[in-house]
């Protein structure tokens, strides 16, 4: 398979153009994902159309039209909620929620009609969409624009959680996700936007519930989401060389369904456990990720496992405190050595 | 001459005019609640000026006559008419006749040409200013509600002479063999429905024949087509028979707010006053003032009949004009 | 059919009138039914019955077929029946058994039917909205010619969702009738009280939509109403908004001891009940023969009774079902 290098956005971007491309019924929504839905801006400067806030959707108006490219009013309830409408009537709708951190003002539409129809309705009923959101910390942009908050979502029965990592992933999960009959929630880090790597051309899909070994180690397995895995794995870089320490990172790339097996697996390998997620830690994630090992793998553990998370607070503003809130390669680095029982000065 | 006395003014607002069908089949006017209860705050603050002594209100069940009154506090005393409170035609009906009850010396009604032909039916003489919130709007008047609540405060203080700023509008009394049956001031059209449905008539091909009064001035409805068959007579009847239909000549028309049609007219008779129509007997409604009141069969005889002095209108500029001629 | 397209002539086609009453009898025989049931503690849960509504929802849906979608709410049986839905899997359900319509899972607040174009009774109150927008998309995008009716209560036009779904169904011209039944409570609290206008149908003009209020208890008055929105909604002329006013003859939902109701409101409201009135129209009128409607009426008490005893007779979803339809596939 031919490769090319691109960012993380523009995977992001390729995967809704080769889905909408291979079926008409595939429609994109969202605040600005055309871009100025006003017609002297489409039909006249094109180019112009934004695409997005960040440029993810860039170009899509122009190749499909605007009847499956809609800028939607900021009416997340409404238009989250038109796209369960739309799924459970036929279409593949993926829809835009700008930031994650807006799930408050359309949950109801995400988890009680989404979510639900379908066990509520005995079976009767599909609702394959997609919903495509910002994640993460890093932007200087505080409490309300910078969460992760994937572990509220992946709590919930009936949805299905995505985060990538890679530009690659990020083209193959999206793509699965589109071609998924069940409701899928897709979080995309912002910092991770700009990220380039290399990614198959053309038609690429990777199954959902499959993790990822990113890099194979003996002694710890750190099982990292999002934008974690890059850190860890310069973290893990960091401490080959450094220490001669061997850091096995996981990517579990979807949270539900989750990979479970591979985690274990990899623990069984390692005896060690060190989960690194930009979330905050309780009834996180990475709390289900430990009481998943502690319940399974517990004789295999020669360490207590360790979280490395967000702390339980509010992403705020002030770039001091902010680093400070998001786990950096220094912290994981250091959470492994002492996990592997080095004496660690200050 | 100035009256030493001070009566009451009965204020009548349909809640529910200018909400049917013909804002589906047509830009039909939407009259919010908004506009309606600015309307009555217009109309209570005339009242306020002219310090009328008491307003006799009709509770709506929507509550716009309540929030008209609410935040502010009138030197009028405020008294509620009594109603069924079913949010329906009776509401109106029972209010114009307590209003007469209780003596109020005008009535203003805020509706359209349904809402005043109910007031009409029971205002016994008692004189009504008809304002504008409804649809087809023939018979009530298109005023600013400050005048109108200035010329009923006149009349119900008694600074203006009934005699002289009123007039008659006609009115056509319906009969069902023999037995008077409902009345009408714009028009009474025999449409081919055989249910009433929403009430509005707004399809012409569904009337078979109407009796129109002739109105004065050009409206929307089938006053339109009264206009157009005889308004430009020399002497132009008080009201014409019209049976729908080819053969005869086409009528470019505003039959409802923003729908103009051609209507095929079989056949035209002037109807004078006093005189008695009667209508073909078949199966289909009966519409007064544009709405489907009531189911006939082909055996039953509707007969129309024409009276001069129907309801009791006050002409708000001759208010105008006699409130402010000198006192003799 | 009671046809009153415009350039139509008026007819009365005595199936028609025949399907109008036997659903609206229906509606009324399963809610009082459901009652009975309900207080003799044999279906579990709670229940919000439509009876005294069954105008609205007979007349609107005599004009949509299984290719026309609907959203309706926690008080759905009425729009259930009016669109097909067995009654018997309906009964079934309410029971909780295996035969439900929804497999038992879904309950009187869930009742489904995708495949009848019903997406769905719903337990939030303005949630069928933006779905209804959904549905409406769906039809606008893939150039079909039905049309969506959203269902929702008067204490539903208070919710956001409702003024997002109305903006959104005019902004995208979408093939979406917006119906407020508007019962003149929400739960206990009265529509005088909770809505800023005393016309939900006035919020039509600020998504520059016609809005139209009809009686709720006129099957024929919501019939042609309806028909205007439908046909104007399948011409591609886009949403529309009516508002019925009408009644519950029962309580918000069973057990309500009412008490923000008088006993002779009731008795004034009752007076106006959609099915005695339809009864007298066509007979006065001899659009049908009284004969012809008892046999209606025989026939709804068997549908009736059969349903219950189906419901009685059928198993309780095995265990296993407790996992399934979770998801479509969940490796
Ligand atoms: C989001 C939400 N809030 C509150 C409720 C509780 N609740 C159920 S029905 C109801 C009243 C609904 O009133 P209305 O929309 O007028 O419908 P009606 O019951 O009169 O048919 C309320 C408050 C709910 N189910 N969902």
């Amino acid at each position: 398979m031919t490769t090319r290098q691109i960012t993380f956005r523009e995977a992001i971007n390729d995967a809704l153009r080769q889905e909408m491309r291979r079926d008409p019924t595939v429609i994109v929504m969202g605040e600005d994902v055309a871009g100025g839905a006003s017609l002297e801006h489409i039909e006249g400067r094109q180019e112009e159309a934004w695409g997005g806030v960040l440029g993810v959707t860039k170009g899509l108006v122009q190749e499909f039209g605007r009847a499956r490219v809609l800028d939607t009013p900021i009416s997340e309830s409404g238009y989250i909620g038109a796209a369960v409408g739309a799924a459970a009537t036929g279409l593949r709708p993926v829809a835009e929620l700008m930031f994650v951190d807006f799930f408050g003002v359309c949950m109801d539409q995400i988890y009680n009609q989404g979510a639900k129809l379908r066990y509520m309705f005995g079976g009767k009923a599909t609702v394959p969409m997609v919903v495509r959101t910002m994640i993460g910390a890093g932007f200087r942009a505080a409490g309300q624009h910078s969460g992760s908050h994937y572990s509220v979502f992946t709590h919930m029965p009936g949805l299905k959680t995505v985060v990538p990592s890679t530009p690659a992933d990020a083209k193959g999960l999206l793509a699965a996700a589109i071609r998924d009959n069940d409701p899928v929630i897709f979080f995309e880090h912002k910092l991770l936007y700009d990220v380039e790597g290399p990614v198959p051309d053309g038609e690429y899909v990777i199954p959902l519930g499959q993790a990822d070994v990113k890099r194979v180690g003996d002694d710890v397995t750190v099982v990292a989401i999002g934008r974690m895995v890059p850190l860890a794995l310069a973290a893990a870089e960091d401490l080959a060389k450094t220490h001669g320490i061997g850091v096995e990172v996981v990517d579990p790339r979807t949270l539900s369904p989750l990979d479970a097996p591979t985690i274990l697996n990899s623990v069984r390998k390692t005896h060690r456990l060190v989960v690194v997620d930009e979330d905050n830690p309780r009834c996180s994630v990475a709390a289900d990720l430990v009481a998943l090992v502690a319940s399974e793998a517990l004789e295999y553990l020669d360490e207590a496992p360790k979280m490395v998370t967000a702390p339980h607070a509010v992403v705020p503003f002030s770039p001091v405190l902010e680093d400070l809130y998001v786990p950096s390669a220094e912290r994981i680095g250091h959470v492994i050595r002492t996990l592997m029982g080095h004496e660690i000065g200050v | 001459m100035k009256l030493a006395c001070d009566g009451s003014v009965a204020l009548i607002v349909n809640p529910q005019a200018g909400k049917d069908v013909r804002r589906l089949v047509a830009p039909a006017p939407i009259v919010t609640d908004i506009d309606k209860i600015g309307i009555l705050r217009r109309i209570l603050a005339a009242l306020d000026a002219l310090a009328v002594s008491r307003v006799w209100v009709m509770p709506d069940l929507g509550g716009l006559a309540e929030r008209a009154l609410a935040g502010r506090r009138w030197r009028f005393e405020v008294r509620w008419l009594a109603i069924p409170g079913l949010a329906s035609a009776d509401d109106t009906q029972a209010a114009t006749r307590d209003a007469v009850r209780q003596g109020v010396r005008v009535i203003v009604a805020l509706g359209g040409d349904g809402t005043q032909r109910l007031v009409a039916k029971e205002a016994a003489g008692v004189p009504m200013l008809a304002i504008s919130t409804g649809t087809n709007n023939a018979f009530p008047v298109m005023i600013d509600a400050t005048l109108a609540g200035m010329a009923a405060g006149w009349v119900a203080k008694g600074q203006v002479e009934v005699a002289r700023v009123t007039r008659f509008h006609p009115r056509l009394e319906v009969a069902i063999d023999g037995q008077a049956a409902d009345s009408a001031l714009v028009d009474v059209a025999a449409t081919r429905d055989l249910v009433t449905g929403s009430r509005a008539i707004y399809d012409w091909r569904m009337w078979r024949e109407a009796v129109i009064l002739t109105p004065q001035i050009p409206v929307v409805g089938l006053g339109s087509l009264a206009l157009a068959l005889v308004g430009a007579m020399a002497d132009p009847p008080p009201a014409v028979h019209v049976r729908f239909g080819d053969g005869g000549r086409q009528v470019l028309a505003p039959i409802a707010p923003g729908m103009v049609a051609a209507v095929p007219i079989a056949e035209t008779s002037p109807v004078f006053w006093g005189e008695t129509v009667a209508l073909q007997p078949a199966a289909g409604c009966l519409a007064f003032d544009g709405e489907r009141e009531q189911v006939v069969s082909p055996r039953q005889r509707v007969t129309v009949h024409e009276v001069a002095e129907g309801a009791r209108v006050l002409d708000v500029r001759r208010c105008f004009q006699a409130a402010s001629a000198p006192p003799g | 059919m009671i046809k009153t397209e415009r350039g139509g002539r008026v007819e009365i086609q005595r199936e028609r009138l025949l399907w109008i009453y036997e659903r609206m009898k229906l509606i009324r025989s399963f809610e009082d039914a459901v009652a009975e049931l309900f207080a003799a503690g044999r279906i579990p849960g709670f229940v919000h019955l439509y009876a005294g509504e069954e105008a609205i929802g007979v007349g609107i849906m005599a004009h949509l077929g299984d290719d026309d979608y609907i959203t309706s709410t926690h008080r759905g049986h009425g729009h259930c029946i009016a669109k097909g839905v067995s009654v018997r899997e309906m009964m079934a359900e309410l029971f909780g058994k295996a035969t439900g319509s929804n497999k038992g899972k879904g309950g009187s607040m869930h009742i489904a039917d995708v495949g009848k174009g019903m997406l769905g009774a719903n337990g939030i109150v303005g949630g069928g909205g933006p779905l209804a927008v959904g549905a409406g998309l769906t039809l606008k995008t893939l150039g079909k010619k039905g049309v969506t009716v959203c269902f929702f209560g008067d204490g539903a036009a208070e919710q956001g969702t409702m003024h997002e779904a109305m903006n959104l169904a005019s902004i995208w011209k979408l093939p979406v009738v917006f119906v407020c039944e508007n019962n003149l409570f929400a739960e206990s609290t009265p529509w005088t009280y909770h809505a800023s206008v005393k016309n939900i149908a006035d919020r039509a003009a600020a998504y520059d939509m016609p809005g139209v209020v009809v009686p709720a208890h006129d099957v024929f008055a919501v019939y042609e109403v309806a028909n205007e929105a439908v046909q104007r909604a399948r011409r591609g002329e886009g949403p529309s908004l009516i508002e019925a006013r009408g009644f519950r003859f029962y309580g918000h939902f069973q057990g309500d001891p009412l008490t923000y109701r008088t006993p002779e409101d009731e008795a004034r409201w009752r007076a106006h009940d959609p099915l005695t009135l339809f009864r007298a129209r066509v007979l006065d009128q001899e659009f049908l023969a009284e004969d012809a409607l008892d046999e209606v009426d025989r026939q709804v008490a068997t549908m009736i009774a059969e349903a219950t005893n189906f419901a009685e007779s059928s198993a309780y979803p095995a265990d296993a079902a407790l996992l399934e339809d979770v998801y479509v596939s969940y490796p």
